[in-house]
């Protein structure tokens, strides 16, 4: 996972976007940069990790033309909460094994969950559905908690070692993997907003790609939905 | 050169070691590192470093001593083959070490079926903790150690073997006294490998609280959230390690006379 980006000022070629990007947004981030280097003929450097840790470099100085984050408190931390727009969002779900058939089975004893860490947008939205559901069941399945990851990708391929028997990742990312996708209850069902925000005139470029329909098609077929 | 060129010459790599640590250690306020001392989740990952990057060491103490020793003869062939292998562990990216403890070790992996058997399973466990401390840990006492005991003077065990002394004897008593600084030494930067060591847990242990997550995972972690307790935790962990070695080493003559 490259978190730690060296990006000397000096070495940037003219021309290259270098875009942040929450780890479930890798692949989106990626095909709109497609759409960009066609439109634009300037290629396009993706970056993915957790969306805080991304803020987090680029407020201490991390070349970036564009960051994408998976909510919106990431934003904070490079003070552009009032700027930032949603351009997609996902669902939060359950990616299981075979041994996991409900989401009442996650809080079976002896059942291991990995789940992002707080500190990350999809920790946050798992903590935020866990509230809306009975408490004793909460408890159950907290109880079952083994990892808290520092990024989604990461608890996604806990689950995909088989080291743990479920996890609480984006549907966007349970795609292509052998895993299946476990719709939270109706009550505690979180939605995953995705902000983009443009640092350069050239990230406004990008981020006006994201936004209409090139880029819309690229996401939409990659599984995301529209914002409201 | 007079002894004093030699320290000259040495100021460029003191000052490039210097400067960061005393960049971090001013940067951090005293009433945030006591903040962050009082903080019960980083005081828990203060507890759960402090103690098993001490049974990290122990254990490679006990196991890495007969390896050290073996390897201090120099063995050919397989010997060879043995000593890469424990070199590898200094090689690999921590974060890969991760990946194959878990490719052997976790649920899925080569033994884990095994394992499970026995009702163990190491991944997200503290053992997967030391364990992954032991892992990268090990090569710095085992090379020390070898180097220690290989400098032995032969002439000493032969004679004691001459006069009726078992092997066992002979280590004990001639060469591990003679040997005591360098096991010493190899001991103190391994318990600091281990104390320090982030990617191989982070991947083989994961991270939860009070469980698995360790000093470095909390601050890594924290960093995003809350910069400057982040950064008061590194001067934390930071001073708690200097004083442990400064310590170690004056003690390191008092312990090897000991070893007698």
């Amino acid at each position: 996972m490259p978190m730690f980006v060296v990006l000397a000022g000096c070495s940037q070629p003219k021309g290259e976007l270098v875009v942040f990007a929450a780890a479930s947004m890798t692949e989106g981030a990626t095909a709109i940069g497609a759409e960009y280097q066609q439109a634009y003929n300037s290629s396009v450097t993706v970056n993915h990790g957790g969306s805080d840790m991304l803020a987090y470099q680029i407020s201490q100085g991390a070349r970036a033309d564009v960051l994408i984050t998976a909510d919106l408190e990431a934003m904070d931390i490079v003070s552009k909460r009032s700027e930032a727009v949603v351009f997609a969002t996902s669902e939060l779900v359950v990616a299981a094994s075979e041994k996991v058939d409900s989401f009442d089975d996650l809080s079976r004893p002896g059942i291991k969950i990995a789940m992002a860490a707080k500190e990350v947008p999809a920790g946050r939205y798992t903590r935020a559905a866990l509230e809306k559901i009975d408490p004793k069941l909460a408890k159950a399945i907290m109880a079952n908690v083994v990892t808290q990851e520092p990024n989604v990708r990461s608890a996604l391929n806990k689950a995909k070692l088989g080291e743990v028997d479920a996890a609480f990742v984006y549907s966007t990312d349970v795609a292509g993997t052998d895993l299946k996708a476990i719709e939270l209850p109706a009550e505690a069902r979180q939605q995953a907003q995705y902000y983009i925000v443009a640092f350069t005139p050239a990230g406004k470029d990008y981020v006006a790609l994201a936004r209409t329909s090139p880029g819309r098609d690229a996401l939409t077929k990659l599984g995301f939905g529209k914002p409201e | 050169m007079r002894w004093s060129g030699w320290w000259a010459a040495s100021a460029p790599l003191i000052a490039f070691l210097a400067l960061p640590v005393f960049a971090l250690v001013i940067s951090a306020k005293p009433e945030e590192v006591l903040a962050g001392l009082s903080s019960p989740s980083s005081r828990s990952a203060l507890t759960l470093s402090a103690w098993t990057s001490v049974a990290s060491t122990l254990t490679i103490l006990v196991l890495g001593t007969p390896l050290a020793y073996a390897l201090s003869k120099r063995p050919k062939g397989l010997g060879r083959l043995v000593e890469a292998l424990v070199d590898l562990p200094l090689l690999l990216p921590p974060a890969v070490a991760g990946v194959a403890l878990l490719l052997a070790f976790g649920r899925a992996g080569l033994l884990g079926p095994a394992l499970s058997v026995w009702g163990v399973e190491l991944p997200f466990t503290t053992i997967a903790v030391v364990a992954a401390q032991v892992f990268v840990a090990c090569p710095l006492y085992v090379r020390a150690a070898a180097l220690g005991l290989a400098g032995v003077s032969g002439d000493l065990s032969e004679a004691a073997v001459m006069d009726g002394s078992n092997t066992w004897n002979t280590f004990r008593r001639i060469q591990m006294p003679l040997a005591a600084a360098a096991l010493v030494e190899g001991a103190i930067i391994s318990w600091a490998r281990a104390l320090g060591e982030f990617g191989a847990t982070l991947i083989f242990a994961g991270n939860f609280p009070g469980r698995t997550q360790t000093m470095p995972l909390a601050i890594y972690l924290g960093f995003e959230f809350d910069f400057r307790s982040a950064l008061a935790l590194s001067a934390l962990l930071l001073a708690v390690s200097v004083i442990v070695l400064l310590v170690a080493r004056c003690l390191r003559p008092t312990l090897s006379f000991r070893a007698y």
